[in-house]
């Protein structure tokens, strides 16, 4: 007799049937169906960048500068150096990725933990945390990151900190709304009455119940990070000015929009396209997580 | 229906062991108020349990009774320490537990449980049911593994629930099911108390006797004791052995069920019973209903809390002394708190009591 | 004479992706003038639905009847317009939680007296203009006879100290009384039939009982029809002169209150009194249950819904349900095919076979339908 009731198959402790859901969930909504190639289309271009990519994104030929896309062997085309676009893009992908989820993910572990315990305990921890985390939101992001890159120099983790500073007080206020009104649910009482501790009750029965805004909350930033790391880039403060990340390739074709506008044009829709259905994605994932969305659901 | 024998401790074949004994318990809830009421008005608190003995012994099951604002399910929380006792003592076999906190007080969940009122909402929409119940078995290391989940199935088919609904959230479950959910999570550890709140109010007649039935069963077959709160005296008259009657914080009356629905002494308890919409009896018409509401939590009446609206008003007496509960006749356990216990029957049965002119005249000299 | 006339009545619930949901199937219902009527059943029985589809405030369902009398007329072939009118001057409609049916922003007297203008009889400008002064401006005037009238009503079902009760706002008065609001906004159009859907559940039984000898004075007093809605047998034992009981959106038996009680027919209904905790514990222990549960409405077996948890239940249970007059009192029909017509219910018996401790059992557990003497 199987013995698998109750414990059900996980895969990284994310239950197996949520992902039969998801998949539900995509199939049908052309829009989601959208998000989710997008997405992946995105990681593949990021992750495989290296073996994928026709060129090498740094080797320049002079023979064929400033190619427009599809004349050549070139299918998006080559910048001023002659260096191939379309590989630049899918390396660039990866600066984007990493930065974007490193920052979002920062974020979110110091926001949501902020948040978490604030709402549940209320007075005086509510008041000092989220005064620290009204701190933390007065200061323009901007200037934040500008700071730190004067101060720390280049580099992708300084721009990631710088980033993810921009994201703490989203996600801790957000988290501490849910749990000030899923603390008054019945079921965080009945789980005193089985004798559960706060810090349990705190990770087993109100954050699994806070979750859903904010993984949207987390697309929703993903997607801004992206254009955050884009415009530190295209400012020329973002990773090391020699990486071809998509801010610093719009950055790049900026004056040869005129005769050469594929340099900055292309990687301009490969961000907006990419944003785009990062969100799509997010409401998806959303719908999916969210147990009480089912049929018959309260 | 309540076959359990009380009226010997199977162990030393003397009087049943006392389980639960809770001694002039108060909870009182302060008001939120701005900060101008604190510095210059006079606090004012919630007085949802204003001063209640209660027993319960092995093997027993005590009803409380009454209407919304009477505090019975504070009371029942309190005494599971759900919440702590404001005033008062709590003793649960013996061992005092009104001030415990911490291990200590984990230790005593694992022997007094509570039965939440509604179960969709006492149960976390993100855990499967079978999550849910068996969570208590690993909080008090009593098991795990795979002999944890053989624990939950049995428990699950005891009640009639499937094996295969382990894995089911609560929101694809009946009423009945989920109901079934709450009562496997507070019998998973073997308790020795149950305290049920309302377990059988939101469910329609028919559920209502199948829930009755299995708790009946399982009472016998565990050898638990239970307090079972309900605003429905037909259930309590069902299950019950023992019934307190509570108005506005306080217990009116109590006694066993006999005493309390053959011989009801008190006023309230009278009203109460003339009040359920029953089928046997025909028509209403001609019935006296029980006029005004239940009393401000805050600043309950003076004397007898229920006198404004007691069709059976004496005097002053009334307004101004608060009666205690006594003995009805003998020592049968049977206790009502009124006035009229201090006078005789005869008198009672003859009086009328005054008009609502005469009755605000009287109030006013005592001070009301 | 017979104020509201419906026979079987049909109301279905369209629903995106899925099989249609038929709430309420084949439904016949008579209310007479002056007299409550009871409308008894569990959750899922339809009788709700029912209620609402009288007042035809079901929007997106598809409703069918072979007839829908409300004083004769048909009240499906109106314009929105009529019913407009109709609803409030003639049937008015009284929910189960007050605090949600009232305006949390407007005084209980305004509201009343907002009643009063559109549906009842007095002698005051009601149009667009005057209201919105009214609203936003001014109130209403407490010398205007729909003031008047609003704390009149008031007085009627019995709330003390109406004339302050109708400056007060419904969050400021207990639950009793906001329901007698209820009922003063419903009477304020003077109508001939109330439909109260679920009343009383929400209230302590103490309060009940109030509104319940309220609503009973008032029908006797002012000849209103009621039909009350409640799944409380009790209460309508109490308080009704005749009683429909439904079961998973059909009517399984109806009749005088007095005749269907003494003498119950259909099982579903005797099971129902049987699992009913009431009066003294029986001797033989458990209350004996009805096993089981009720079906989906998409999911109802051919015939008889009841059929899966029928003790008594056999191969005729199948067909369609009959209509037959019994001899329990006046109009007592059992829709069972146990009965013929002018059966005396007391005489027709089964053997039970609901399980003692009230377990459920699969409806393929239950042990065959036993003889059914006969007479």
């Amino acid at each position: 007799m199987s013995t698998d009731y109750g414990d059900a198959d996980t895969f990284l402790g994310v239950r197996l049937d949520r992902f039969a859901r998801l998949r539900e969930t995509v199939a049908g909504d052309y829009k989601a169906t959208f998000g989710l190639v997008t997405v992946v289309l995105f990681v593949l271009a990021a992750v495989f960048a290296p073996e994928l990519a026709p060129y090498d994104p740094m080797a320049q030929e002079y023979a064929i500068m400033q190619a427009p896309s599809l004349s050549s062997a070139h299918p998006l085309g080559t910048d001023s150096f002659g260096r191939d676009l379309l590989s630049r893009l899918m390396y660039g992908a990866r600066v984007s990725l990493g930065v974007s989820l490193g920052a979002v993910t920062i974020g979110a572990v110091v926001g949501v933990s902020l948040g978490v315990v604030a709402g549940y305990f209320g007075g005086w921890v509510d008041d000092a945390l989220m005064r620290f985390v009204d701190v933390l939101w007065a200061f323009p992001w901007l200037l934040v990151a500008i700071m730190l890159v004067a101060v720390f120099g280049q580099g992708v983790w300084n721009v990631v900190v710088a980033i993810a500073f921009a994201y703490i007080d989203d996600f801790a206020r957000l988290a501490r709304g849910e749990v000030l009104s899923i603390r008054e649910e019945e079921f965080v009482l009945a789980a005193k009455n089985i004798g559960l501790g706060d810090v349990e009750i705190m990770t087993e029965e109100v954050l699994p119940n806070a979750v859903a805004p904010l993984i949207v909350q987390f697309t929703v930033l993903v997607a801004r990070a992206i254009l955050a790391e884009s415009t530190l880039s295209f400012l020329g403060i973002g990773v090391k000015p020699t990486t071809p990340t998509w801010g610093a390739l719009l950055g790049q074709g900026r004056s040869l929009i005129g005769q050469a506008w594929w340099i900055s044009i292309i990687p301009g829709i490969a961000i907006v396209i990419t944003v785009l259905g990062i969100n799509l994605f997010g409401d998806a994932l959303r719908d999916a997580f969210d147990v009480r969305g089912e049929e018959g659901a309260p | 229906m309540s076959t359990t024998d009380t009226t010997t401790d199977p162990d030393t074949d003397g009087p049943p062991r006392e389980l639960l004994n809770a001694t002039n318990v108060k909870k009182h809830f302060p008001l939120a108020e701005g900060l101008f009421d604190r510095l210059f008005g006079e606090s004012q608190v919630v007085r949802a349990v204003d001063g209640v003995d209660l027993t319960v012994r092995a093997g027993e099951t005590v009803g409380i009774v009454g209407e919304s604002g009477s505090g019975k399910s504070t009371l029942g929380r309190t005494v599971s320490r759900l919440y702590e006792p404001t005033d008062g003592s709590i003793t649960f076999d013996g061992e005092h537990i009104e001030t415990h906190s911490g291990r200590e007080l984990r230790s005593i969940r694992r022997r007094v449980q509570y039965v939440f009122q509604d179960p969709m909402s006492s149960l976390n929409p993100r855990k499967t049911v079978g999550e849910s119940v068996a969570r208590p078995l690993t909080v008090h290391d009593i098991a795990d593994g795979e002999a944890k989940w053989d624990r939950v199935a049995d428990l699950f088919e005891e009640v009639g629930l499937g094996r295969s609904q382990l894995d089911a959230y609560p929101h694809e479950l009946s009423g009945g099911q989920r109901q079934r959910v709450g009562l496997c999570r507070a019998l998973v550890t073997e308790p020795d108390l149950v305290v049920f709140d309302e377990p059988v109010s939101a469910l329609d007649v028919t559920l209502q006797a199948q829930i009755l039935n299995l708790i009946d069963r399982l009472q016998r077959e565990f050898e638990l004791s239970y307090l079972l709160i309900s605003h429905d005296l037909n259930v309590v008259r069902q299950v019950c052995d023992r019934v307190a009657v509570m108005y506005a914080g306080e217990i009116v009356e109590r006694g066993t069920v006999a005493d309390i629905f053959e011989n009801p002494k008190h006023p309230y308890t009278r009203a109460l019973l003339e009040a359920i919409p029953q089928v046997e009896g025909g028509q209403r018409s001609g019935r006296q209903s029980l006029g005004g509401e239940p009393p401000s939590a805050t600043t309950p009446p003076s004397g007898c809390r229920f006198h404004p609206r007691c069709p059976e008003f004496i005097d002053g007496s009334c307004s101004g002394r608060t009666p205690t509960l006594q003995s009805v006749e003998g020592d049968t356990g049977h206790e009502a708190a009124c006035h009229w216990l201090d006078r005789s029957e005869a008198e009672r049965a003859a009086h009328t009591p005054p008009s609502r002119a005469e009755r605000e005249v009287i109030e006013e000299s005592s001070g009301d | 004479m017979t104020l509201l006339d419906v026979e079987d009545l049909a109301v279905t619930f369209p629903v995106e992706d899925g099989p249609d949901v038929p709430a309420v199937d084949g439904v016949d219902l008579r209310v007479e003038q002056g007299k409550i009527h009871g409308l008894v059943g569990e959750s899922g029985s339809g009788k709700s639905v029912t209620a609402r589809s009288i007042m035809r405030l079901l929007d997106g369902a598809e409703v069918s009847a072979d007839r829908f009398d409300y004083r004769g007329e048909d009240l499906y072939a109106k314009s929105e317009a009529e019913m407009r009118r109709i609803r409030g001057d003639e049937i008015a409609m009284v929910f189960q939680d007050a605090l949600s049916a009232l305006n949390p922003v407007m005084t209980v007297g305004e509201q009343i007296a907002e009643v009063v203008r559109h549906h009842g009889d007095v002698d005051e400008s009601a149009g667009l203009l005057s209201e919105l002064r009214r609203k936003y401006v001014t109130g209403t005037n407490e010398s205007a006879p729909s003031w008047r009238r609003a704390v009149d009503l008031l007085e009627t079902v019995g709330i003390p100290d109406p004339e302050e009760i109708a400056t007060s706002y419904p969050h400021q008065l207990s639950g009793g009384q906001r329901q007698r609001v209820m009922i003063a906004s419903a009477l304020g159009g003077d109508p001939s039939l109330i439909v109260a859907d679920e009343p009383t559940t929400a209230l302590d039984v103490t309060v009940e009982a109030g509104i319940l000898d309220e609503l009973r004075r008032l029908c006797d007093e002012f000849d209103v029809a009621i039909l009350l809605i409640t799944h409380d047998l009790g209460v309508v034992a109490e308080t009704c002169d005749h009683v429909t009981v439904m079961y998973s959106g059909s009517v399984m038996e109806r009749g005088t209150t007095a005749g269907l009680f003494e003498n119950p027919a259909h099982p579903y209904t005797k099971g129902l009194l049987r699992s009913i905790p009431e009066g003294a514990p029986s001797e033989d222990g458990p209350l004996a249950t009805i096993p089981g549960s009720a079906p989906e409405p998409t999911e109802r077996p051919a015939g008889c819904p009841f059929r899966d948890r029928c003790p008594a239940a056999f191969d005729a249970c199948s067909d369609p349900l009959p209509e037959h007059v019994v001899d329990g009192g006046e109009g007592h029909v059992a829709r069972c095919h146990l009965y013929t017509e002018g059966d005396d219910p007391g005489e027709v018996t089964w053997e039970t076979g609901a399980t003692a401790n009230g377990e459920a059992t699969d409806a393929a557990d239950r042990t065959p339908a036993t003889e059914v003497t006969d007479g």
